[in-house]
C-alpha cells in the first residue's frame, strides 16, 4: 500500500490539473453551444416564418383592397350603404364628425353616376344573349336589376331636372290610343245612325289606355325591382348550394353570395317597415358592408 | 348574306361587351365622367349661359371623381406590391422604365388621394392643405409633376416595346408571305422553274451556315437538346440541298408539301396579328403620355402666371377632354383586343 504521496508522485507528470468544475463543463461545452445554436436557429426561423405570414396576409389584403377599389359595382355597393345608413349611425354615436356632408353628398353622386352606367350592362346582358347561358331565375334577376337601374337612372336625372316624370307621366296618361274609333263610326254612312254603336264608340274614344302610369311612382318601381332582384338572386344561390353536381368552390361562393343578398333584403325589410333606429340600420347597413366584400374576395381569391 | 348580318351581330356584341366593361371598371369610369364634366364646363363657359341643370350634372360628376381619385390609391398599390397569379411581382416582370413610371403614378395618387380627402372634408391638414408653390396648390403640383415625369418614362418604355414589336411583326409579315406563297412555290419547283430553285439554293445555304454557326456557339453539354433541334433543322435543309444537287425536283417539292401550310399560315398569322395589337397598344402609350405631358406642362405654366382664366381656361378644358379621351380609349383598346395565343407546334422538325 502506497502512501498519499507515493500515489500522487506516480500520477502522470504530463497530466495538467483541471479544475473539477472545468472538467464538467469541457464535457458538457459541446451539447451547450449546440443548443445555443439551434435555440437561435429556431427563434430565427419562427421571426422568419412570422414575418413571412405577415406580409403574406398583408399582401392578400391590400390585393383584395385593390380589387375591390377597380369594380364599380361593388366600390357603389359599399358607398350605398355607407352612405344610406353606415355614415348617418356614426354621426350617431359621435364616432366621425358632423360635417361630412360634402363626403355623402360625393358618395350619392358616384353611386348614382354608376347605377346610371349599369344601364348598358344590362343592354348587353340582353342584346349579346347572355341570358342564354344563365337559368330562368338568375334571368328574372337580371330583369329586375335593369327595370331598377333605368328607373334609378331617370330619377337621377329628375333629381338634376333634365326630366319631369310627373309631367311625362301625366301626359302619357292622357293618351287616348283609340281616339279615332268615333270618328271612323261617325264616317260611315248607315252605321253612324246606329245610336248604340254611337256610345259604344264614345266609350271607347275617350278610354286612357296608359291611365295606371300617373299612380305609378318611380322610385316604389326602382325600389320594388331593387327588391325583386335581391330575391330572385337569393333564390338561385340556394339552387346553386342545393343542386347535387356544384363543386364545393361554387357552393361556398353561393353561400357567401347568399349572406348577402339576405344582409340587403333584411335591410330593405327593415326600410319597409319604417324603422328608424339609426344605429340599428348601420349595423346592418356594415353587415351589407361585410357580406358584399367577402362574396366579393372569394370571387376574386379562390 | 348571312355571314354580314354575323359580322355584324359580332361587332355589335363585341362593342356592347367592351362598353360593359367600360361602366363596370373604376379607371374607364374616372376618365369618361372626367371627359364630361370638362365638355359641360367647356360648354357652358363658351355659351356663358349657366343650365342648372348641366351645371347639377357637372357637380355631381366631380364628385364622383373625387370618390374615384380618393380609392385609386388601393389599385396602385397592390399592383405594386402584390404578386400576380403566377407569384411574379411587378418590378421582377417589367422594365426599369415601367416601374418608374408606375411608382411615380402611386406617388400621385397617394396625393391626389389626400386632395380628395381634404376636398370633402375627410382630412384636416390646417395650412398645409392650403400651401401652394407659385399660385398653384401642392396638392395639385407634386401629383401632376409625377405624372409628367412618369410619362417621359413611358415613352420610353413604349419607345423600347415599339423596336422589339416592329422585329417581331417584320420577321412575322415575312413569314405570312412565305406560307401564303407556298403552294405556289412547290408547284413551281415540281414543274422544275429554274429561277424558284436557285432562289431556294442561295437560301438553304444561308441558313445552313447561319445554323452552324449557332450550333458551335452553344455549349454541348448545357445546351445539348437545343444543339438537337438545330442539327435535325440542319439535317431538313442538307437534304434539300442535295436533292437541288441531283436534280430532285420531284423529291424537293414533296419535301417541301410535308409540312402543314394551313396551320403554319394560322400560326404566323396569329403572331402578326398579336404584333399588330401591341404596336397599337404602344403607339396609344405614347400618345396617352405625350398629351399628359402636354396638359399639366400648359395647365400648370399658366396657372403659376395667374392665366387661367377665359379663352386660357377653355383651351385647358379643350385639351384636357382630348387627354381623357385618349385614356379612355387606351383602356378599352386593352381590353378589346386581347392577343391570342399561337398555336404550338409539335417538337417533330417537319
Amino acid at each position: 500500500m502506497t502512501s498519499p504521496s507515493l500515489a500522487i508522485e506516480s500520477v502522470d507528470r504530463n497530466f495538467v490539473a483541471v479544475p473539477i468544475h472545468d472538467q464538467a463543463n469541457k464535457q458538457t461545452n459541446p451539447s451547450i453551444s449546440t443548443w445555443y445554436g439551434r435555440t437561435v436557429n429556431e427563434v430565427k426561423n419562427c421571426a422568419h416564418t412570422i414575418f413571412s405570414k405577415i406580409v403574406f396576409l398583408a399582401q392578400k389584403v391590400i390585393g383584395a383592397l385593390g380589387s375591390i377599389a377597380v369594380d364599380s359595382n361593388t366600390v357603389a355597393g359599399i358607398f350605398r350603404r355607407l352612405n344610406g345608413q353606415v355614415f348617418d349611425a356614426l354621426q350617431h354615436l359621435k364616432v366621425i364628425p358632423p360635417n361630412i356632408d360634402k363626403l355623402k353628398n360625393a358618395a350619392g353622386s358616384f353611386v348614382g353616376c354608376v347605377d346610371t352606367l349599369q344601364v348598358v350592362g344590362g343592354v348587353d346582358y340582353f342584346c349579346s344573349k347572355k341570358y342564354n347561358a344563365d337559368s330562368d331565375v338568375k334571368v328574372a334577376s337580371r330583369i329586375s336589376i335593369f327595370v331598377a337601374d333605368v328607373a334609378g337612372a331617370l330619377l337621377w336625372f329628375q333629381e338634376m331636372s333634365f326630366i319631369n316624370l310627373s309631367k311625362a307621366a301625366a301626359a302619357l296618361g292622357n293618351i287616348r290610343l283609340f281616339s279615332f274609333v268615333p270618328k271612323v263610326v261617325a264616317s260611315v254612312p248607315l252605321v253612324r245612325d246606329v245610336s248604340s254603336l254611337q256610345r259604344v264608340s264614345a266609350f271607347v274614344g275617350e278610354v286612357r289606355v296608359f291611365g295606371a302610369i300617373n299612380q305609378l311612382s318611380m322610385c316604389v318601381i326602382a325600389r320594388r325591382a331593387q327588391t325583386l332582384f335581391y330575391a330572385f338572386s337569393a333564390v338561385d344561390t340556394i339552387h346553386t348550394i342545393s343542386k347535387a353536381g356544384s363543386s364545393s368552390e361554387r357552393k361556398i361562393q353561393a353561400g357567401l353570395d347568399l349572406s348577402y343578398w339576405i344582409s340587403e333584403l333584411a335591410l330593405d325589410a327593415l326600410l319597409t317597415a319604417g324603422m328608424t333606429n339609426v344605429v340599428g340600420l348601420g349595423v346592418v347597413g356594415a353587415v351589407c358592408i361585410t357580406t358584399n366584400v367577402a362574396r366579393f374576395a372569394y370571387k376574386t381569391y379562390k | 348574306m348571312s355571314a354580314v348580318n354575323n359580322n355584324e351581330c359580332n361587332r355589335l356584341n363585341k362593342t356592347l361587351d367592351i362598353a360593359n366593361f367600360g361602366v363596370s371598371t373604376i379607371e374607364p369610369i374616372e376618365k369618361f365622367t372626367k371627359a364630361l364634366y370638362r365638355s359641360i364646363d367647356l360648354f357652358l363657359g363658351y355659351a356663358g349661359k349657366v343650365s342648372t341643370s348641366f351645371s347639377m350634372l357637372s357637380s355631381r360628376l366631380k364628385g364622383s371623381v373625387d370618390i374615384i381619385e380618393g380609392i385609386s390609391i388601393y389599385s396602385r398599390v397592390s399592383e405594386l406590391a402584390c404578386p400576380d397569379e403566377k407569384g411574379r411581382y411587378f418590378f421582377s416582370k417589367n422594365t426599369w422604365q415601367k416601374c418608374t413610371d408606375r411608382v411615380l403614378v402611386a406617388v400621385a395618387c397617394v396625393f391626389k388621394t389626400i386632395n380628395a380627402g381634404i376636398k370633402l372634408c375627410v382630412l384636416n391638414l390646417g395650412k398645409i392643405a392650403s400651401s401652394t408653390i407659385g399660385r398653384i396648390s401642392v396638392f395639385r403640383l407634386i401629383p401632376d409633376c409625377c405624372i409628367a415625369i412618369g410619362s417621359v418614362f413611358a415613352i420610353w418604355d413604349n419607345k423600347n416595346v415599339l423596336k422589339e414589336v416592329n422585329a417581331d411583326l417584320k420577321v412575322a409579315s415575312a413569314k405570312v408571305e412565305q406560307w401564303t406563297n407556298r403552294s405556289t412555290l412547290i408547284e413551281q419547283v415540281r414543274s422544275g422553274n429554274y429561277w424558284e430553285i436557285v432562289e431556294l439554293k442561295t437560301r438553304y445555304e444561308g441558313k445552313v451556315k447561319k445554323i452552324q454557326v449557332e450550333i458551335n456557339n452553344l455549349d454541348p453539354v448545357n445546351d445539348s437538346k437545343s444543339i438537337a433541334k438545330k442539327m435535325a433543322i440542319l439535317k431538313k435543309y442538307q437534304d434539300r440541298l442535295d436533292k437541288i444537287q441531283l436534280n430532285d425536283n420531284v423529291g424537293l417539292a414533296d419535301d417541301l408539301a410535308k409540312q402543314d401550310i394551313n396551320f403554319k399560315l394560322k400560326k404566323w398569322s396569329i403572331v402578326q396579328s398579336n404584333g399588330m395589337i401591341n404596336k397599337n397598344k404602344a403607339w396609344i402609350g405614347i400618345a396617352n403620355s405625350i398629351s399628359k405631358i402636354f396638359i399639366i406642362t400648359y395647365a400648370t405654366t399658366l396657372g403659376a402666371l395667374g392665366m387661367l382664366t377665359g379663352p386660357y381656361w377653355l383651351s385647358v378644358l379643350a385639351t384636357g377632354i382630348v387627354v381623357d379621351s385618349i385614356g379612355l380609349t387606351k383602356c378599352l383598346y386593352a381590353y378589346g383586343a386581347k392577343t391570342q395565343r399561337p398555336p404550338k407546334e409539335s417538337s417533330a422538325v417537319v
